[in-house]
């Protein structure tokens, strides 16, 4: 290093030169992030069940079940937590778990950005039909959810 | 004697600001940060266009019902294993022209009891040994009555931005 760039104008200079170079490689860098630094969360409610399809009483009756879901992300700074699966755990009337059904769980396109998926069920007018759900979200930040019975 | 006064010099001042603010972003660029759903953002994506696919079901299986089944790729531009989900809307056309929503209650209904074009449409994800990097796969299938004319439209939500493809396979 030469005597010049220890001139005290000249150290200032410098100072800024090296610091311009830090930021141009953190604004370059590409930063991923992977499952050690995501925080993953599974999002439920506290009820035995989240809400019920329930049969007609009359045989034969045909009924197809669907009910709207939405995920509300707590903290929207940035847009949102993501939610990348719904499940959901089937009861019977009687609150035993009915893995026999299998009700679909249908992601919905939105205009909004918002998290929406509806679930369906068909029932015929048995009391066996009559299904209980509790849905599980699995997501990459808190939030809550709502659920509500259309047919 | 007291201590030297050279850090009052102004310019030593300005150096001292300088070297803080570097070393600080030096830390930054290094450190690991754990992330939540409040800074780990998501997008949605669409294709342009009214549909990703409109056409047609009209591969038979059967003297009574044809099929029509597509691989949907999702590519992302950054992500080696995109986290995606998609979301799919079907329509139909008893015309050709006018189109009308078909969704899985209306699967449902048309069954029971069996009603035009009774459409059963099965959409799943795809086994990831289908994937290559940067790519999400889903299958989807209608089957129902020959020459139904069907169309849909796909949303993805994902993680990284991606390109959405619809291939049809049958």
């Amino acid at each position: 290093m030469s005597g010049l760039e220890r001139l005290p104008d000249r150290a200032v200079v410098e100072e800024i030169k090296r610091r311009a170079a830090e930021e141009a490689e953190l604004k370059g860098s590409f930063q991923s992030f992977g499952s050690d630094s995501v925080i993953a969360h599974r999002i439920f409610s506290q009820s035995t069940y989240d809400f019920q399809f329930t049969a007609s009483p009359t045989p034969g009756t045909v009924i197809v079940h669907r009910a709207n879901i939405e995920f509300i992300p707590d903290d929207m700074t940035f847009g949102g937590a993501f939610c990348h699966r719904v499940m959901a755990r089937v009861l019977d009337s009687s609150n035993n778990v009915a893995e026999y059904f299998d009700p679909p769980i249908l992601r919905r396109r939105t205009s909004d950005g918002k998290q929406k998926w509806s679930i369906y069920h068909v029932s015929f007018g048995s009391p066996a039909d009559t299904i209980r759900l509790k849905l599980f979200f699995f997501t990459t930040g808190s939030g809550t959810f709502t659920a509500n019975v259309i047919s | 004697m007291g201590g030297s006064r050279l850090n009052d010099l102004p310019e030593n001042g300005l150096i001292r600001v300088l070297v803080d603010a570097r070393r600080t972003s030096s830390e930054r660029k290094g450190s690991a940060q754990q992330v939540g759903g409040a800074n780990l953002a998501y997008f949605g994506s669409e294709s342009a266009g009214t549909f990703d696919w409109s056409g047609r079901v009209d591969s038979v299986l059967n003297p009574g019902f044809s099929q029509a089944r597509f691989v949907i790729t999702l590519t992302a531009k950054t992500a080696v294993v995109p986290l995606a989900d998609l979301a799919l809307e079907l329509f139909y056309s008893p015309d050709g022209t006018n189109w009308e929503p078909y969704g899985y209650d209306r699967t449902l209904s048309d069954m029971f009891p069996a009603t035009p074009p009774s459409m059963w449409q099965t959409f799943r994800t795809m086994p990831a040994v289908a994937n290559a990097p940067h790519e999400v796969k889903f299958s989807f299938q209608l089957v129902g009555d020959h020459n139904t004319r069907m169309a849909f439209k796909c949303q993805a939500f994902s993680t990284d931005e991606v390109t959405i493809h619809v291939e049809r396979i049958a």
